[in-house]
């Protein structure tokens, strides 16, 4: 075993460890604060698993975050904060529901067109702020943050004026076309297509950032900037393509999500999947090749929770707070720092004895 | 609409409106002159703004539930730097964490005590008063502009001064800075910088809680979800714009106030609400890079000239 395999083993015992302390807080305050504990654990634990529709909420759940999470283990893995996901989720939703409408026919080809028109409107708008961070060096946290609000605004304001259905009484865009929503992939459930669209940019996300030199540079400029500054990679031009990428990435989510399961676009506030997506990058070590398990575990719980929530007299917003304590305790460095080091000296001991056989 | 903007009530607006703002820019200005770089100053306020009223509701007390709402926003302050400090977090991820944190605890909070996920409106819970100042008063517009306000509105101006004073006048101030400065050189002259950080952090909470409590107890009288709006956020903007001088980043809250209010006013002509609403949050972005824009090419001046004098020197 060598230092690197010690060191990803411990962060699976950490992450493992983190998991099982926060569904300790998860049990200890359902059993606190409900009048059936069993029945509300139950619903947690096994529901996502006790019929297909429930198992299929799951899935469902794993798509959007599953684009989004692969969005923000490029923008991250480069060392930038950029939290444009959740605007671009809400985004690209619209614009794919937009162009659809617009085009007012089904079809293989509508589908594309909107769902590579959500995705490359989102990518450019995500070098915005990225820009302005190069360029003038502004707070790119709080650009990309307040730039999530204008796409909300900017947004709604699309959905008022250009796709509003007046002859409903909510809040909603005209119904899709038919045939421009993606075909379910699995009967009774609203598992699409979009299953396999989340399976292959994971692949194509780990091939991009594992085996290809442009991928090999941003995880460079993530480790050390300066470094790869001075090895002579344009640092800019890879910061702009991982912007580009992460929004293209998170819009192609949202718009997934709206053609899977919707028949109107009829989101009135961002859908936080784009938080979703980061802390799920975040368990998953910004590794794109750990997201689906990471997403699927989140998407496993709060599932869970939301069954729960239904129901139960737990509400669902319990794991959502526990979810994120999760979080703080795998991205501490601090945590379990003490076993690390044990567990490294060990190794270096083991491998003095060996070399003086 | 100059008229309506020129009128006693739209400035009257503008401070209404600038309150929250100040008191997360004050609250973000600490942490950072502590080389803390705070985002979690919009779950902070969310959650001191249902310990607020909670607290006011159960004893029937409004003093009662300032102190509470305030207690939560130091546990908040403190929660962060154990996490970012002691426990050695990337400061963006535990930001964000801790946000996603406070979202959640506080519809949940709220539905343990109310069964209600939207808002508190079923709890007889307490405003802070509003205060008419003596003699003020009675000038004309002035009056009409700055008295009346919340309490919090003047506790802002205190709290404004407090800090700067704070900062530049009393030991703890210059050990704060020394810290953010270069943690390691203080370090070295035997200070604890841990403990700095905690403490900063620790008033940083407090600062961003009057805010959350503003918002639930004086702004409207109830606590509702996601109440708060990016508030936060903006005031960690205004302070970036600020430079890290408390008067100038006060002014740049200042500025997303009146964005805030135009947006309000701007309502009562046919301007679509939605474009109007995007207004604060596209004058932060606008003046976020403007400010930085300018500070980059003063920095480069001041390098040019540097040069321009050392080679005046040499020949």
């Amino acid at each position: 075993m060598n230092s690197r395999q010690v060191n990803e083993m411990f962060q699976i015992i950490k992450t493992m460890l983190a998991i099982l302390v926060a569904m300790v807080f998860a049990f200890l305050f359902i059993v606190l604060i409900s009048n059936e504990p069993l029945a509300a654990l139950k619903a947690f634990l096994v529901g996502p698993f006790s019929s297909m529709r429930r198992f299929g909420n799951l899935i469902e759940f794993f798509i959007p975050v599953c684009f989004t999470a692969l969005g923000a283990c490029i923008i991250f893995s480069i060392g930038q904060c950029s939290v444009i996901g959740e605007g671009a989720v809400f985004f690209g939703g619209l614009i794919a529901a937009w162009i659809s409408i617009k085009m007012g026919t089904g079809g293989m080809a509508v589908q594309l067109a909107a769902l590579l028109g959500a995705a490359l409107v989102c990518g450019l708008i995500a070098m915005i702020p990225m820009h302005l961070k190069l360029k003038y060096n502004a707070d790119l946290f709080v650009d990309s943050l307040m730039l999530n609000y204008v796409l909300l605004y900017m947004g709604t304001f699309i959905l008022n004026y250009s796709i509003r259905d007046s002859e409903i009484g909510m809040t909603a865009s005209y119904a899709l076309p038919e045939g421009s929503t993606l075909p379910v992939l699995v009967q009774k459930t609203q598992i699409t297509t979009a299953l396999l669209l989340a399976v292959a940019a994971v692949i194509l996300v780990v091939i991009f950032m594992e085996k290809t030199s442009v991928g090999y540079q941003m995880r460079m400029v993530g480790l050390n900037e300066k470094f790869a500054r001075y090895s002579g990679m344009s640092v800019g031009k890879l910061c702009m393509l991982s912007a580009f990428l992460g929004g293209l990435l998170s819009g192609a989510g949202g718009a997934v999500e709206i053609l899977g399961r919707y028949e109107r676009f009829q989101w009135l506030g961002l859908p936080g999947f784009g938080w979703d997506g980061i802390l799920i990058a975040t368990i998953a070590g910004f590794k794109a090749r750990n997201v689906p398990i990471a997403a699927l575990f989140i998407a496993y719980i709060r599932t869970g929770a939301d069954i729960m929530n239904r129901t139960c007299d737990v509400p669902s917003e319990l794991i959502i707070a526990i979810q994120s304590l999760l979080i703080l305790m795998i991205a501490s460095r601090g945590f379990l720092s003490k076993l690390h080091q044990r567990l490294i000296v060990q190794h270096v001991k083991s491998n003095a004895a060996e070399s003086e056989v | 609409m100059i008229q309506l903007i020129l009128s006693s009530q739209f400035l009257f607006g503008v401070l209404r409106l600038t309150t929250p703002i100040i008191f997360a820019t004050l609250s973000c200005l600490i942490a950072k002159k502590a080389g803390v770089r705070n985002i979690t100053i919009e779950g902070t306020m969310l959650c001191s703004a249902l310990g607020g009223v909670a607290v006011s509701a159960w004893t029937q007390n409004v003093w009662m539930g300032l102190l509470a709402g305030m207690a939560v926003g130091v546990g908040v302050g403190l929660f962060l730097g154990y996490f970012h400090i002691i426990m050695d977090t990337d400061i963006w991820l535990t930001g964000i964490a801790i946000n996603q944190f406070a979202n959640g605890l506080t519809v949940f909070v709220m539905f343990l005590i109310t069964g209600d996920k939207g808002s508190t409106s079923s709890l007889p819970s307490l405003t802070i008063p509003n205060v008419h100042l003596p003699l003020i008063e009675k000038i004309p517009i002035i009056g009409q502009i700055v008295s009346g306000q919340s309490l919090l509105t003047y506790l802002a101006v205190v709290l404004l001064l407090v800090i700067y004073i704070l900062l530049y006048k009393t030991p703890l101030g210059l050990r704060i800075r020394a810290v953010g400065e270069y943690a390691l050189a203080a370090e070295s002259v035997g200070e604890n910088a841990d403990r700095i950080k905690l403490i900063a952090l620790g008033i940083s909470g407090l600062c961003a809680s009057f805010g959350g409590m503003f918002m639930s107890m004086s702004y409207s009288s109830r606590f509702a979800r996601d109440m708060v709006a990016g508030r936060g956020f903006i005031g960690i903007a205004a302070e970036s714009m600020g430079g890290g001088r408390p008067m100038a980043a006060a002014a740049a809250a200042l500025f997303f106030g009146v964005a805030d209010s135009l947006a309000n006013i701007l309502q009562s002509f046919s301007i679509p609400s939605e474009l109007l609403m995007a207004i604060p949050y596209l004058a932060t972005i606008v003046g976020l890079v403007v400010y930085s824009a300018k500070k980059q090419k003063d920095e480069q001046r001041c390098i040019q000239q540097n040069i321009r004098n050392e080679t005046d020197d040499k020949s």
